[in-house]
């Protein structure tokens, strides 16, 4: 194997891909090399000096193992006299202006400074002379603190702003032993991604602000659950104390957040704390709401429900649900409105729904799946906003060299050094822009083959001249070693091969692109003069080897771009391929569950986009709101709802304006299933329990239905997943074992796998072109 | 010692040096020319790598040899020509680029020929104004007379010079961390391998040498190998070179002879003497960053190899002389000061260390110590890293901070400890520095 690298690390031996680092190569055997400025998604600087071992070959010195490469034969010691000295010292070294104020410090505990020194320092300090101050804690950000006597200048903060975040606000300044982290003058450290520094700083320099002093490391216990606040769906471990979630740290899943959170997210944990929830049934009675026990409350709404039917049919009761309810609440939901009441009114949106041309109405690929993309096309998306996780993982593709067309409105990011990307704004025309690159893009295919032809040719001529040479330089030595006259040297490359009996070889032509009616589409390239940027994105495109697309769900409902979009990614062969595929990215945490599992307009329902023309035209006799807030306009209408049902955990206008009002919980309280924009499903856990007389929404739901006529028997979370998997075509043979700790990717294989990609092996036809 | 013709300084003194006419007229860009007609690249390299011409800027390497590193083929390689000359006690590089900065563009040109590289960057200590400023005229003489742009005199090979000012920080002398200053980045050294010969400026292969190093190869070529390694102590050993000699001589300056003068040849015949007749105690023989000499190695040859027998080095070429009046600690003490001043803060045993040595010496020096504290001091300076096993650092600037240490306690043990005891200087006159009467 000529990519496979074996040396010895402590004795053991290691096979590891050649480019490997040592540091990580040593673990594969099980072996620590303590580290404190490497950081495995960051290049590695070699700054701390911690991770010093001994090499053979090489000079008798000792030498950093995060920053060497393995190479063959390499003989590694990492306990060695020379290694743990080195690595005493430089433990010496970093304590020497460290103020060990371990008792005061929210890393205590959990702090690889710590670690290490127990691991690999000294027990006793030479050092009495008076260390180095600095005032504390400097303020970066709302949320950032930073103590300066406690860092050791890793870098690992900087280098995430820079590498990772592409932020520039955060930087090193004075010089030496002065050398300090802090701002860029008239800044403040505003990155989304701020609260990422905190958690990978090896110390406790870098501190929250609405963590620190509220929380020991060994009085706290963790609960593996998952960010309620956007589709991304990032892994979290909720830290608890005294009924309370103390903080949010990434449970780093590789497949959905890399290892980060953004601020919004790891900072958002707070809500479920505060004194507005809703904590009893209330019901308005005459003027105003009054507490009410749950029996009275249900009773109420049941019999309002029958009532309502009776006089004016199914169709007068309409439902909205939240997109941040389970996967169960919304199987409640739709079992209670459409199963029980027979209603088709029922949406998770306000917004008009794209249709989906290819039938499945979720992103065909995956988010790791960016990785390996080497185009991304972001067709009006603001990632850094609504899916900021994501965002990361577009940077982190930039960074490997991946190339990124922008065309509609400007990302927030897209001038944020070192991302600046080019842009085509579209102006009102995104479908005109998008139809045109599609148009070009057969032609680019043609040339990009050439290209790609041309590349194999040279390469086969250079390999070609170099056999010659070799088999040349092979015979001049022969020759010598036997002293016979030397051969002349060859006039040019093909007398060289006639000579050696070298033949080239050829190299096959690449086949063209086979997508059903290209040629069609072709021929439809019209005539209108088109801007040079929109030539250089089909060219870039055109070159793509593995296409993603990324677009707000939102876009779709315009079917020309929905069209032209689609037809981008066909024409590429973005389906059903790793590393490529087309992001109908939804904004709501689960909204994608919402999709799936059918809270949508039923044929004839009244739509999210519907419902205020519908309320106001007195269609309306119920209205059922679960676990989102009422928009101003239908507040507006309130009194054009006869009944009002809010299911909801916080207390404010929505709840103030129901007829009955019914606690439900918050991320915090909850059991649950999340599914994430990469179609993931996803367990939430409950953390704490909550004081006031909330219930699951999907409790509620159910007893409601039941009120009403309905036979449910589910009275557990876990029951209610099984029933999902029953009832949802999308997942069926989901189970909580197979959703496990890391989540899985619907439609779920018969040998129980998920699907990265959907569409494998499926053919489709271009869509029509035009705004026809 | 023997007669000799200067040959780096030779234009030293000669009104309007730097102009591209009196350059000429004394021979100039003959060099340029030869190498154009009559070799090919390779066939340059090899002439270097024959002539013995190493490094003067500090590591003393093999200047062909790290020619010859750089990958052959088509992709953009550059020469950064390193004029940060800031090491305490060297200032031949600003005599070079004040009065001879075509030798320099023409030794740079030919460079670039040499190794296939069309663009060479010359970076500048901030504080060399004149320096500079003749350097950017050299280089617009060049342009114009067709040394320098498309197709160097016609011979097809192309070659372009850009000038750029450091900004005032020693590390900057350290050739990966010039880089990333002259990338536009906070000056850090860069871990290596890869060295820059293979990855440099903008990740491309880059050849740096210094100032006095590149103005060495326009001669090799006008005058020949076998007057090149005449000089000096071939084959290791050979060429001209400049002797930045300061501190307690009578004549200090820049003094050209032979690669290997004895301290002897350079103190006495060329410095005049140590001043006021007095006794040499120490001699510092390779700029700053090299371990002290005691004042009794009139004999010892100034080279390379020698001197890195010694424990000791040629370093950037810089000689001090310090008088028996001179206080060791004291003078010891100011150096490890510049080292803390100018640790770039990267690396942990060099940020912290150098403050760390800092804080013991100068409570030595104060007498607030003990005899134990010396050997603290010893040990931090050792595990820093003077060479092996210790090294810890990612660059030379650590090492270089320990030698004035770690060479003082050895040889003036004695010193240190009566500094520790009472606070005061044991040399005659009980203060550091003694003047002249």
């Amino acid at each position: 194997m000529d990519n496979l690298v074996t040396l010895t690390v402590n004795g053991k031996t290691v096979r590891v891909p050649r480019g490997t680092l040592l540091v990580d190569a040593a673990k594969t055997v099980g072996v620590h090399i303590p580290v404190f400025c490497y950081h495995e998604k960051m290049k590695p600087v070699g700054a701390c000096r911690m991770c010093m071992v001994e090499i053979a070959p090489g000079p008798p010195l000792p030498q950093t193992a995060c920053t060497s490469p393995v190479a063959e034969g390499m003989v590694v010691k990492t306990t060695s006299p020379m290694a743990v000295s080195a690595q005493k010292s430089t433990i010496e070294f970093l304590l020497l202006n460290h103020p060990l104020d371990c008792p005061v410090c929210d890393r205590g505990g959990e702090c690889p400074l710590q670690d290490n020194t127990f691991g690999f320092g000294g027990a006793e300090s030479r050092y009495i002379d008076e260390k180095r101050h600095f005032e504390k804690p400097l303020v970066l950000s709302d949320e950032v603190l930073l103590d300066r006597e406690r860092c050791i200048m890793c870098y690992r903060c900087v280098r995430f702003a820079r590498e990772i975040a592409g932020d520039e606000s955060l930087t090193v300044i004075e010089r030496g032993t002065e050398s300090q982290i802090g701002l860029a003058p008239g800044r403040t450290f505003d990155s989304p991604f701020s609260g990422n520094t905190i958690e990978i700083c090896p110390v406790g320099a870098l501190t929250s602000a609405r963590y620190r002093f509220s929380a020991r490391p060994w009085d706290i216990r963790s609960v593996s659950t998952i960010c309620p606040h956007c589709a991304v769906g990032c892994n979290v471990r909720a830290d608890v104390r005294d009924n309370q979630i103390k903080r949010f740290l990434s449970r780093e899943n590789l497949t959905v957040d890399d290892g980060w959170l953004c601020d919004r997210g790891r900072f958002g944990y707070g809500y479920p704390y505060t004194s507005g929830r809703l904590t009893r049934p209330r019901l308005r009675r005459g003027s105003g709401l009054t507490d009410a026990t749950w029996g009275e409350a249900i009773d109420t709404v049941a019999a309002a429900v029958r009532g309502a039917i009776d006089r004016r049919g199914p169709g007068s009761i309409a439902g909205l649900a939240g997109t941040g309810l389970t996967n169960e609440d919304l199987l409640a939901f739709r079992r209670l409105v459409v199963d029980t009441i027979g209603s088709g009114n029922l949406d998770h949106s306000r917004a008009a729904h794209p249709t989906s041309p290819l039938g499945i109405d979720a992103v065909t690929g995956s988010i790791q799946g960016l990785d390996r993309s080497d185009v991304i096309l972001i067709v009006d998306a603001n990632t850094l906003i609504d899916q900021p996780v994501l965002n990361l993982r577009i940077k982190k593709a930039l960074g490997r060299g991946a190339q990124v067309v922008v065309v509609g409105s400007e990302p927030l990011d897209v001038n944020r050094s070192p991302y600046r990307q080019p842009f085509i704004a579209a102006g009102d025309d995104l479908g005109g822009v998008l139809e045109a690159i599609a148009r070009l893009l057969p032609a680019e295919f043609d040339a990009a083959r050439a290209r790609r032809h041309e590349a194999a040719e040279s390469n086969a001529t250079r390999a070609f001249a170099d056999t010659v040479k070799r088999a040349h330089d092979a015979a001049v030595a022969k020759a010598k070693e036997a002293s016979e006259a030397e051969p002349a040297a060859y006039a040019t490359v093909e007398e060289g091969a006639t000579r050696y009996g070298i033949t080239r070889a050829t190299v096959a032509p690449i086949p063209a692109r086979r997508v059903r009616g290209i040629e069609a589409f072709a021929a439809e390239a019209g005539a209108d003069p088109i801007s040079p940027a929109v030539v250089a994105a089909a060219r870039t495109i055109g070159g793509a080897e593995r296409l993603s697309i990324l677009y707000p769900r939102s876009v779709g409902a315009d079917p020309r771009v929905l069209n032209a979009v689609t037809n981008i990614g066909l024409l590429c062969e973005a389906f059903g391929r790793e590393g490529a595929g087309i992001f109908p990215l939804v904004t709501g945490p689960n909204e994608q569950g919402a999709i799936d599992i059918g809270v949508v307009p039923g044929e004839g329902g009244v739509s999210g986009s519907a419902i205020a023309g519908a309320i106001e035209s007195g269609k309306i006799e119920i209205l059922f709101v679960v676990g989102r807030p009422l928009e101003a306009d239908l507040l507006a209408l309130r009194g054009r709802i006869p009944c009002l049902v809010v299911i909801d955990s916080l207390l404010g206008p929505t709840a103030d304006a129901a007829d009955v009002a019914l606690p439900g919980l918050t991320f915090a309280e909850k059991d649950g299933t999340f599914t994430n924009l990469e179609r993931r499903i996803q367990r939430m856990r409950a953390c704490t329990t909550f004081p006031g007389d909330g219930r699951p929404e999907w409790r509620i739901l159910r007893d409601l239905a039941n009120a009403i006529g309905g036979a449910y028997t589910e009275s557990n979370s876990e029951a209610m997943a099984a029933a999902l998997a029953r009832e949802v075509p999308h997942y069926a043979g989901v189970t909580l074992d197979r959703v496990g700790y890391r989540g899985i990717q619907w439609p779920v294989g018969p040998e129980g796998r998920g699907s990265p990609v959907l569409h494998a092996g499926s053919t489709f036809d271009l869509l029509p072109v035009g705004s026809a | 010692m023997a007669e000799y013709e200067k040959v780096l300084t030779r234009n030293v003194g000669v009104p309007r040096a730097y102009d591209i006419d009196v350059y000429e007229a004394n021979g100039g860009y003959a060099g340029l020319k030869k190498a154009l007609a009559e070799y090919t690249p390779d066939q340059l390299i090899e002439l270097v790598k024959n002539s013995g011409l190493r490094g003067r800027g500090g590591a003393g390497f093999a200047t062909g040899l790290k020619w010859s590193f750089v990958p052959k083929g088509p992709m953009q390689k550059y020469l950064v020509v390193n004029g940060d000359e800031s090491e305490p006690g060297t200032f031949h590089d600003r005599e070079l680029l004040e009065h001879d900065p075509h030798q320099l563009v023409e030794g740079a040109i030919i460079t670039c020929f040499a190794v296939g590289i069309t663009k060479a960057f010359f970076y500048i200590r901030g504080e060399f104004a004149l320096g500079y400023h003749r350097l950017k005229n050299a280089i617009q003489q060049a342009y114009d007379r067709g040394y320098l742009g498309t197709n160097v005199l016609g011979s097809g090979f192309n070659c372009d010079a850009y000038t750029i000012h450091g900004a005032g920080a020693y590390i900057c002398g350290e050739e990966s961390a010039l880089l990333e200053s002259l990338e536009g980045s906070r000056p850090m050294p860069r871990s290596r391998p890869p060295f820059p010969a293979v990855v440099g400026l903008y990740a491309g292969p880059t050849v740096v040498n210094s100032v006095e190093t590149i103005s060495n190869v326009p001669h090799i070529l006008s005058r020949g190998l076998d007057w090149y390694t005449s000089l000096g102590t071939p084959p290791r050993n050979t060429g001209p070179f400049i002797y930045s000699l300061s501190g307690h001589v009578n004549r200090p300056g820049n003094h050209e002879g032979p690669l290997g003068l004895t301290v002897g040849n350079l103190v006495n015949d060329l410095g005049g003497g140590v001043w006021g007749g007095r006794k040499m105690k120490a001699f510092i023989p390779g700029g700053a960053s090299s371990a002290w000499l005691k004042g009794e190695c009139w004999d010892v040859k100034l080279d390379f190899d020698t001197l890195g027998g010694m424990r000791t080095m040629l370093g950037s070429g810089a000689q001090i002389v310090l008088d028996e009046h001179c206080c060791v600690p004291h003078a010891a003490l100011r150096l490890a000061e510049f080292y803390n001043h100018e640790s770039c803060g990267k690396c942990t045993p060099c940020r912290e260390g150098t403050r760390w040595m800092v804080k013991i010496a100068r409570r030595i020096c104060d007498g607030q110590a003990e005899s134990k504290d010396i050997d603290t001091l010893f040990s931090i300076a050792d595990r820093i890293g003077f060479g092996p096993p210790n090294k810890m650092t990612l660059c030379a600037l650590g090492d270089a901070s320990t030698s004035c240490i770690t060479s003082t306690v050895r040889q003036w043990r004695d010193e240190w400890e009566y500094h520790a005891r009472t606070g005061t200087c044991p040399t005659a006159s009980g203060r550091p520095v003694k003047p002249l009467d």
